[in-house]
This record gives C-alpha cells, sequence and structure tokens, in this order.
C-alpha cells in the first residue's frame, strides 16, 4: 500500500483516539468531586451565590448538555475560556507553548546526541569498564530525584558560580545567548533521565542485533567498524530506540511540571497542574486535547519511521 | 499621509520597545499567583492586593484603626442615619474620564451584595443616591454603628471603586474590563495567569498630601511597572532573590530565613504587623460535635504552641492568642480562651469527653495536603485529638476538594466532615461582624453551620450599639459567648515577614501590605 | 527451533539456568543485588523492631535537627525521626515499586501480545493505548487519585495505568519483527496453535526488553509516588513514604540537605541493585548475545 493511504488511514484513526480521550476526560472530571465555583468565590459566598455563579457558566447543565456544548465549540477550534481567569483557552496555552517547546527539543536532541553514541559504544564493548561505567551513571540517572540533581546544579551554577540564572524563561527572540543561559539547565536535568533511557534502550536494541549475520558480513565484507555499528546495525536497531525518543518527546511537550516549577518555567505542565488543583475544566479539557494530538502525530511520525528503517516491517 | 502615520505608528512602538530598559521595575514574587481578578467576586488575598494597585477607595483606615479620606471625605448628620461623601477634586478612571458619584455608588452596590460586613450594612441602607457632580449620600432606615469602619475595611472583600458601567455586573459573574483609578494600571496583555502579572504606574494619579498609612494617605509611585511573578517552589524564590532576578518575597517561607538573614544584600521585615490567625471549625450538623460539650473538649485538646510550631516554626514569629478578633486589635480580649492559648486543657478535655459519653463516633478529620499554609494543621490536630481520646479519620485531599467537602452538609462518613482549618488575616476577624466564623445563622451561614440565635441577638446589638465603649463590651460577651459554643477554635497568631533587596526602602506597613506606592529604590 | 530462550524456560533447564547464573562475575553482581534488595527489604518489614522512635510521633520542640547520635538522620518539620520514618517508608515505597511493575508488566504485555499479534485487534487496542497515553501521566494519576480519595491502592493504580501502554508499545514493537522472523514463520506454517506459538515463541523474545522496562517501570512508580506527594496529592502525608519524605525535604534542602539526602540514597541504591539485576539477567537470556560471543 503506499504510503500516502497508510498515512490517511492513520490520520482518520485519530478521530477514535481522540473521541476516547475527550470522553474519559471530560468523565473524569466531571466526577471529581470539587466545584469551580467554590475555587472562584471563596469562604465568604452564599450558597444562593454559588448556584448563580454555576448558572452563569453553564455548570448547572445536564452533563450530556456540557458534553454535547463542548464537542461543538471544539469541532469550531474554540476552547472556551478559563473558569478562573476568564481568558480564552487558546490564549492561555499560546502563552505557555513557546518555553515548553523550547525545553522538550533542546532536552530530546542534546539526550539523542549523548545517548545514542554511548549506547552504541556500551554495547560494542559489551562487559567492559566503559560499559560498566555507563550502565551505572544512567542507573543513577533515574533513581536520583530530579528535584535534587536540579538544586544541586542550581546551587552549583547559579548561586556559587554565578555562570547562569537560578529562575526563568528567556524566550529565543530576545537572543540566543540569554535563550540559552536559561534553557540549559533545565534541560541538562531533564537529559539525565533521557540519556539514560535512551542509551540503555540502544544498548539493548544493539545488543539484539550486533552479533547477527548482516553484521559479521559487513564486517567481512572490510567494512570498518564505526561504519559498520552506525551504519549497519543501529539502523537496525531503531525501532525501540524511536520509541522511546518519541515518547519521550511527547512526554516533554506534555510537560514536566517538577522541573517547570523548580526553574520557574511557564510551561504547560504547570497550566494543566494548576488547573486540575483549580478544578478550571475549560484549561484542563484542552490541555489534555492538545497534548493527545501532538502524541497521536508524532506516533504516526514513528510508525512510518519504522519502515524506512526496518524494512522488514511493510503496510 | 498613510507614510506619515506610519512613520509615527512605528516610532511609538519604538518607544514603547524601548521603554522597559530605562523604566524602574520592581519585581515582585507575592504569597500565591493571580488568577481571579475580580476583587468584589473573590475573596482571596492576592486578589485583594491586585484591587488595592488598580482601584481606589473611598475611606480608608490607617495604623491607628481610624477610618481617614482617601478619594472622598464625609460627614454624618446628627441622628446617624444620613453619610454624605464628597469626591476629591481631579480623580479620574484609566481611561480619562472622571469619576462620578454614581460609579461609587453603583461599587457600593456591587460589593454590598458579597462581602459579610457589606451585606449587614446594606441591610440598613434605605438609599444610595447622587447629591450632584461631586457628592452622594448614604441614607438609612436605622443607625449603623460601624457604617464608617465597614466602608473602609481594609481587608477582604474590600469596596473598591470602579466605573459604572464595570460595576453595574452582577456580582456573580468575573469583570473583564479592569478600568480602575488607583495609583497603577493593569496591562491585560501581558497578563498570564499562574506566571506574571504586570502593572505600569497610572501617571494621572494624584495622591494625596498626608503621609501613607496603612492603605490611607498618599499613594505615591516611585516605579514605572512593577511585575508580580510566580514562583511556585519556595526555594527557587530564594535562590532569585539571592541573585537578584526579583527585589521582594512576600512570604518566603519561614524556615528558610535563618539563610535570607545572612545575606546582607537581602533585608527582612514584618510588613503586614498585624499577621494571621489559623484556626478550627467543627461541623454543628454531625455527630460527634453536635454536642457542645465535644467541640469544647475538642478545642481544649488542642495546644496553640504546636500548631504555630508546625506552620511557622520561628517561635520569634508566633503569639499564641485567645483572642478571637486577634491580638494587638481594638478588641483583644482573653475571655473564654486562656487554656487554648496556654495549652493546658488536655485533663479538662478527657474529662468532657467522658462526661458526654462519647460513643467512639470517628472525628472525620479534612486534611488539605497541597497548600502549605494550611497542611500542618491537621496533622497536628489529629495527634492532639487522639491524646484526649477521640477517634480520629484524616482524609487527605487537595485544597479545592476540601473547599467543596466543607459546604456539604451530610453525615461524615456520607461526603460530609466533622473539622477543617482555615487561616485568615487578622484584618478579616477584628470586627465580629464581619468575622467568617462567628455568625450564628445555622444552615444559611458558613459552612458548620452554627445555630445560635442567641449570638446574633448579641451581634445586632453590637450593629446597633451607639458608642465605641458599648461596642467594646458587646464584643467581649460576643467572644466569650462564642468559647461557650465553640463556634471556632483560634489556633494562635503569626506574622510572615517579607524579604526584600536591601536597595528597596519605604515600605508602608498593613492588613494587606505589600502596597507598592511609596516604594523607592535607593541611590 | 529449539533455541537456549526455549531451554531457558523449561523446568529442568531453569534449574541449570539458575545454577549456571551462580556461577562466575555474573554470581557475584546477582548475590550482591538481590542482597541489597533482600536487606533493604527486610529492614522495612522489621521496622516496628528497629526504628528507634514512632514515625508518627510529633515532637514540636526538636524540629528540622541535623544527624547526631539522638536522630541519626535529623528530624522533619514536625521534629519526627527521620531515620524511623525512611524504615517505616520503604515499606509502602516497596510496595507501590513492585506492586506498579507487576502489574503493569502484566498487564502491559497481555495488551502488547494481542495487539502485535491479532492484527484485527491491533487498530482498536493501540488506539485507546495512545488515547491513555498521550494523556500527561502526572495529570491523569492527580486526577484519579483525586476521584478516589488518597489511598495506597489508588496511588498504586494512578502510578500504573500511565505505564500499561509503553509496556504494551515496546511488546507490541518486539512482536511486530519477530513475528516475521523465519522460525515464528516455519512454527506458523507448520500449523502450531497461537497458544503454543505465543508461548514458544513470542513471550521468550520479549523477555529481555521487558526485564529492562520492569527495572524502569519500578523506578518510575517510586519516583512518580514522590511527584504525587510533591503536587500534594499523594498518599497520606502523615504515613511515611520515601517519596512523602523527599517532598518535604524539598523546602528545606539548602538547610537540611539530609531530608532528601538519606532517603534518596537508600532508594538509588534500591534501584540501582534492581536494574543490575535485570541487566545481568537480560544478559543471560538473550540467545544471540550468548552465542554470538567467540
Amino acid at each position: 500500500m503506499p504510503v500516502i493511504f497508510y498515512v490517511l488511514k492513520r490520520i482518520l484513526a485519530t478521530v477514535p483516539v481522540m473521541a476516547f480521550v475527550a470522553i474519559f476526560v471530560f468523565l473524569l472530571l466531571r466526577l471529581t468531586p470539587g466545584d469551580p465555583a467554590v475555587a472562584i468565590a471563596g469562604d465568604q459566598a452564599t450558597e444562593e451565590q454559588l448556584r448563580q455563579i454555576r448558572a452563569a457558566l453553564s455548570l448547572d447543565q445536564p452533563l450530556l448538555v456540557q458534553f454535547v456544548t463542548w464537542i461543538q465549540q471544539i469541532v469550531r477550534l474554540d476552547f472556551g475560556k478559563s473558569l478562573i481567569s476568564g481568558l480564552p483557552v487558546s490564549e492561555l496555552i499560546a502563552q505557555r507553548l513557546e518555553p515548553t517547546l523550547s525545553i522538550a527539543l533542546v532536552t530530546i536532541s542534546m539526550s539523542v546526541l549523548v545517548a545514542v553514541p554511548l549506547g552504541v559504544l556500551t554495547a560494542w564493548k559489551q562487559g567492559s569498564w566503559i560499559d560498566r561505567g555507563a550502565v551505572a551513571f544512567s542507573v543513577l540517572g533515574f533513581s536520583i530525584p530530579v528535584f535534587v540533581i536540579a538544586y544541586m546544579l542550581i546551587q552549583l551554577f547559579a548561586i556559587d558560580l554565578r555562570w547562569l540564572p537560578v529562575q526563568g524563561f528567556a524566550p529565543l527572540s530576545r537572543g540566543l545567548g540569554p535563550f540559552l543561559s536559561h534553557a540549559i539547565l533545565p534541560s541538562v536535568v531533564l537529559s539525565v533521565i533521557y540519556v539514560a533511557l535512551i542509551a540503555r534502550m540502544t544498548r539493548a536494541a544493539m545488543l539484539d542485533v550486533i552479533h547477527e549475520d548482516f553484521v559479521r558480513t559487513a564486517r567481512a565484507k572490510g567494512c570498518t567498524e564505526p561504519r559498520v555499528l552506525f551504519r549497519h546495525a543501529l539502523r537496525n536497531a531503531a525501532i525501540p530506540i524511536l520509541t522511546v525518543v518519541g515518547t519521550g518527546l511527547a512526554l516533554l511537550i506534555s510537560g514536566v511540571v517538577v522541573t517547570e516549577s523548580v526553574f520557574n518555567l511557564p510551561g504547560l505542565g504547570r497550566l494543566t497542574i494548576d488547573a486540575v488543583m483549580a478544578r478550571d475544566y475549560p484549561v484542563i479539557q484542552a490541555m489534555i486535547l492538545v497534548t493527545s494530538a501532538v502524541y497521536v502525530l508524532i506516533n504516526l511520525l514513528i510508525d512510518l519511521a519504522y519502515s524506512l528503517f526496518d524494512p522488514r516491517i511493510k503496510y | 499621509m498613510f507614510k506619515i502615520k506610519r512613520l509615527i505608528a512605528s516610532a511609538a512602538l519604538a518607544s514603547v520597545t524601548a521603554a522597559p530598559l530605562y523604566a524602574e521595575t520592581l519585581r515582585a514574587v507575592m504569597h500565591s499567583d493571580l488568577r481571579l481578578t475580580d476583587p468584589v467576586m473573590a475573596s482571596s488575598y492576592i486578589t485583594r492586593d491586585h484591587g488595592y494597585m488598580i482601584y481606589d477607595t473611598l475611606v480608608a483606615m490607617d495604623e491607628n484603626s481610624v477610618v481617614r479620606p482617601q478619594m472622598a471625605d464625609w460627614s454624618m448628620s446628627d441622628d446617624g442615619l444620613v453619610y454624605t461623601f464628597t469626591l476629591r477634586d481631579g480623580l479620574k478612571w484609566h481611561d480619562g474620564t472622571p469619576v462620578r458619584p454614581e460609579d461609587c455608588i453603583a461599587s457600593l452596590k456591587r460589593w454590598g451584595s458579597r462581602d459579610t460586613m457589606g451585606r449587614q450594612m446594606m441591610s440598613f441602607v434605605a438609599s444610595m443616591e447622587p447629591v450632584d457632580e461631586k457628592s452622594f449620600r448614604i441614607v438609612l432606615s436605622e443607625p449603623f454603628g460601624p457604617l464608617m469602619d465597614t466602608i473602609g475595611k481594609p481587608s477582604s472583600l474590600v469596596p473598591f471603586m470602579m466605573p459604572e458601567r464595570v460595576a453595574s455586573t452582577p456580582a456573580t459573574e468575573a469583570i473583564s474590563d479592569f478600568t480602575g483609578s488607583g495609583p497603577f494600571e493593569f496591562v491585560r496583555d501581558e497578563f498570564q495567569p499562574g506566571v506574571k502579572a504586570v502593572y505600569l504606574k497610572n501617571e494621572d494619579y494624584i495622591p494625596r498630601n498626608e503621609p501613607p498609612s496603612w492603605g490611607a494617605g498618599g499613594k505615591v509611585v516611585h516605579f514605572d511597572r512593577v511585575e508580580w511573578i510566580n514562583m511556585p517552589d519556595s526555594q527557587t524564590a530564594i535562590n532569585a532573590l539571592s541573585s537578584g532576578e526579583v527585589d521582594f518575597l512576600e512570604a518566603p517561607m519561614m524556615d528558610l530565613l535563618p539563610i535570607l538573614e545572612s545575606n546582607p544584600e537581602i533585608t527582612i521585615k514584618t510588613l503586614n504587623p498585624l499577621g494571621g490567625q489559623t484556626l478550627a471549625r467543627m461541623n454543628f450538623l454531625q455527630p460527634p460535635f453536635d454536642d457542645p460539650r465535644l467541640r469544647r473538649a475538642a478545642a481544649l485538646s488542642f495546644k496553640q504552641e504546636d500548631f504555630l510550631l508546625a506552620l511557622v516554626g520561628n517561635p520569634d514569629l508566633i503569639t499564641p492568642c485567645a483572642a478571637m478578633m486577634g491580638c494587638g486589635t481594638k478588641m483583644d480580649f482573653a475571655v473564654g480562651g486562656e487554656k487554648i492559648a496556654a495549652g493546658t486543657g488536655q485533663e479538662e478535655a478527657k474529662a468532657l469527653l467522658k462526661e458526654a459519653g462519647y460513643d467512639g463516633t470517628p472525628v472525620v478529620i479534612l486534611q488539605t495536603t497541597d497548600v502549605p499554609v494550611l497542611k500542618t494543621q491537621p496533622v497536628v490536630a489529629a495527634d492532639a485529638l487522639r491524646a484526649v481520646g477521640f477517634n480520629v479519620t484524616s482524609l487527605p485531599m487537595d485544597w479545592q476538594s476540601v473547599a467543596t467537602r466543607a459546604r456539604n452538609k451530610g453525615p461524615a462518613d456520607e461526603g460530609g466532615w466533622n473539622i477543617m482549618f482555615s487561616y485568615l488575616g487578622v484584618a478579616d476577624v477584628m470586627n465580629p461582624l464581619g468575622h467568617l466564623f462567628m455568625d450564628g445563622n445555622g444552615e444559611q451561614g458558613t459552612f458548620g453551620w452554627a445555630d445560635l440565635p442567641h449570638l446574633n441577638e448579641l451581634r445586632a446589638e453590637f450593629a446597633a450599639a451607639p458608642t465605641e465603649e458599648a461596642r467594646m463590651a458587646l464584643a467581649k460577651e460576643i467572644q466569650a459567648y462564642a468559647y461557650e459554643q465553640t463556634t471556632y477554635v483560634p489556633l494562635g497568631q503569626f506574622v510572615s515577614p517579607s524579604a526584600f533587596r536591601s536597595d528597596l526602602e519605604g515600605f508602608v506597613t498593613g492588613p494587606a501590605a505589600p502596597y507598592f506606592w511609596n516604594v523607592k529604590r535607593a541611590r | 527451533m529449539s533455541g537456549p530462550v526455549e531451554t531457558a524456560l523449561s523446568r529442568p533447564a531453569l534449574l541449570s539456568v539458575l545454577s549456571s547464573l551462580m556461577t562466575g562475575r555474573k554470581g557475584v553482581v546477582i548475590g550482591v543485588t538481590v542482597a541489597v534488595l533482600f536487606a533493604v527489604a527486610a529492614l522495612s518489614a522489621l521496622a516496628p523492631l528497629l526504628a528507634p522512635y514512632d514515625p508518627l510521633a510529633l515532637n514540636m520542640t526538636a524540629r528540622l535537627r541535623p544527624s547526631s547520635a539522638e536522630h541519626l538522620m535529623g528530624t522533619d518539620a514536625y521534629g519526627r525521626d527521620i531515620f524511623s520514618r525512611v524504615l517505616y517508608g520503604g515499606r509502602i515505597s516497596l510496595v507501590i515499586g513492585v506492586g506498579a511493575t507487576l502489574l503493569a508488566v502484566g498487564t502491559g504485555l497481555v495488551i502488547g501480545l494481542v495487539s502485535g499479534f491479532f492484527r484485527a485487534a491491533d487498530a482498536v487496542i493501540m488506539r485507546i493505548m495512545d488515547g491513555l497515553m498521550a494523556m500527561p501521566a502526572v495529570l491523569l494519576a492527580v486526577a484519579i487519585v483525586a476521584l478516589a480519595g488518597a489511598s495506597v491502592g489508588t496511588v498504586l493504580v494512578a502510578i500504573t495505568i500511565p505505564e500499561i501502554p509503553r509496556v504494551a508499545r515496546i511488546v507490541r514493537a518486539v512482536i511486530l519483527s519477530t513475528r516475521s522472523a523465519p522460525f515464528v514463520e516455519a512454527a506458523r506454517i507448520s500449523g502450531t496453535r497461537i497458544g503454543k506459538l505465543m508461548w514458544r515463541h513470542l513471550i521468550p523474545s520479549t523477555v529481555a526488553p521487558l526485564l529492562v522496562q520492569g527495572s524502569y517501570v519500578f523506578a518510575s512508580a517510586i519516583l512518580t509516588e514522590a511527584v504525587l506527594s510533591f503536587l500534594g496529592v499523594g498518599i497520606s502525608p502523615d504515613i511515611p513514604t520515601w517519596g512523602n519524605i523527599m517532598s518535604e525535604g524539598r523546602m528545606f534542602f539548602s538547610l537540611r540537605p539530609g531530608m532528601i539526602f538519606w532517603p534518596a540514597l537508600i532508594l538509588s541504591l534500591v534501584i540501582l541493585a534492581a536494574n543490575m539485576l535485570g541487566d545481568v539477567l537480560r544478559d543471560h537470556f538473550d540467545p544471540r548475545s550468548k552465542t554470538g560471543r567467540a
């Protein structure tokens, strides 16, 4: 089947995914205790005033009516307004998009650049001290809580050495220098986990192929060792690596709330968690749908890439 | 022609983008982030502080608890039934239009339908009408003694003045037009809920000539721009202050103050001398706390000092305090709460438990887990209640779930509750009429639903009392009765110092501090 | 087709594998890691006997003490002994780590197998997995915990659900590339029943990636529990878990780094041990890495 049909089929297949997400989230939120009207009006509000607030926000409508109204809005690409701040949800998301995307892309690029060669190296030298050292490092990397690493790096680079700012985000429009100086620490902190994860997966996947016949053949034909490893073996080990990288990127885009809090990054993770805590339904629903869409898209790309990397899989 | 316009436009744009480089900016981290922007609809303190930035008040209370003119001066008729307010000259809204009496009346009406004290005041008001272009009057059906204290109340909800078109929004719908007449203007386009709020100096604001005192006096602004930056992580906020990335922390975590104290570039100062009162409220409708003896027993099991230490840590910042209306206020009485403040009531509590024949009905505690100022009390309380013989069930949940569940009147094991914890600024408890947990309105009143007609009678007498002495005597009686019935349990008072870069000076203190006028950077 | 994998899973062979595992350098690694895991589990299980203090007892006059002979790891903001809390905390944290791993790997394996093998079910299942996975894990966990109330059970489920699709996807990816392998094709053509095919050929090929992924789930479950505590929706803050102790210590990091350091140290040790164990087993079970090594 030509790839274009496959892509079309997959895009159509996103409709049920999104529908599942929409229904799931809507029900989960409405069944969760917590009343946005109380969040808005506070202790002093009388029962009558709470009732009026609910009415003004259409929260007193039957669930089905609310759901249909919401879906109708979504179809028109209107995410509604925040119950709490009254601002359009699309504006709230737009405000947070750049920090999140920036950190996600910097993190994932850094991780891949470090982790894939490391994984290949450790598979090649399986059992050597490099292998052992790298495995121990990667394991340590994801067993230390993110905030511990973050605080240690902040203490060293921002407070003691004063090389970097302790917090905040600088948009690219302020120049590459400020952008990187703000993005580097959070990205390094997040990379620790992703380097560990991707390197492990690379090592494992490489070990699966490194002793296969085609690798031996390539070697026998006189290919140089790097060429054997990166050109032949890595290509065939790419599927699990791609899966980890892709899901990692999707996770980073959906927001990394702890890192965002520690570095005070105005990202999507905090927007979502703050909205959950305040029961700001339209924001939560929109965020879920948007991150789901991003995720689905990334997965489509991964699946397409599968066929590029592994000729054994055909569509 | 078109070209020239464009030139002007681009020049204007250039000056706008260049401005922040030269302008004086103050970067502040407040105690919480601004989300709700309607200070009449929302009672959160950050929304009140936002109100003080962009709105002004008719009158304001000074540091001696005396109400002073701010936007308006006033006079009272001899029978105490007619108050006439006269607006001072030069008052303008941010859009340049003059402030009219009609605006003030609409603002008072909207506020009067929401605020606890405002609602009581409005029940005495026969009419509010403009007199001329500069003045209006409030006519009462019978005398309401604390009228000026009500209109001049310094904390939530503050009667901020808004243009009539804004104030005519129903009080149950949030406003979306942020036009005020205060010393700052709100920059709507830069507002990012959860991230930052930005205010620009209102160049047209004419401050009064008197020196500032609390919310009263001249509000002279020395910064062109004030940014409120939200930092959810207390450690990050302290780091940012130390490195100079922000200038001001309203409420640094108190256990971390010693770190800041050793830094000469940072000054620590208490800007809100009244501080806060933490408290417990019990549910009058459900067992075991439908029995006043068991409510009293629970109250007596508490040691204020334990609650305060868990919450604040630093012994210098805490005051065990029996006064329901706050220590250091006009109505600072110990009557009825001596043992709770001293923490010596445990034996009496055990005896009361026995006397009331406590049958082991579990006490359901709503345990807030995500708000630092509310999360320690349930832990300490569970320990104290168990120690005197109560059977305790703690239900950990986030604050929104607590706030919602606190409104459930049902049995504790069917979605209801028995005891929950809160925190109020002392400015919000210093008057028995405005005190959220001192009403006797039963199911119509504040959650907890204390049905105490006698308490309401005392409050009505207080409202009608003609003299300060009479009001004081009644307030004392109200407190004694409230303790007898345990309408709520004060768990002690504490102040929360602010920390700022040492080159800042001139902070005005007060119950809604920080105020951002009068502050300047020393040269 | 009888590779080492297949023999490894039949009973008598398993014994010989176990004995072969216990020899050489591998034996040392396995011995040490198992010993560490058992030691931590034993310390947690015996907490009531070992803990010098009641982990819940408040003592407001002894807040935030540094390490001393009296309090080995110092005290927290309520004056509770951190050493005692770390001992007790191991119980819940280990239960959550082990529980989430078993739940996630078990469920994910079944879903991944079904999806990888039955192309008809694949589309539907993977779309639901995509949907579950697309939702930010922490938000999902927060919402579930808020909905069902914060108990060990709900936190466990809340942590597990977002992990399942990850396991399922990896299993499916492996199955997709294995099912077209010549030995599987051969087995299919020769009429092997599906159940047997899976048990003999497909499940063994997932063992290696699952051991790797399982160790990751274990680590991530214990850390997610900490994040939930950090966001204020974890297991009740009174109940000690390593996550709870660390999230509380987080506020006092510059004052008392020990509050994070000690639980983090033990947590890291446990995860390190679990992962090294997983790696050794993986290397051992992997047919190619053995036959291929000259």
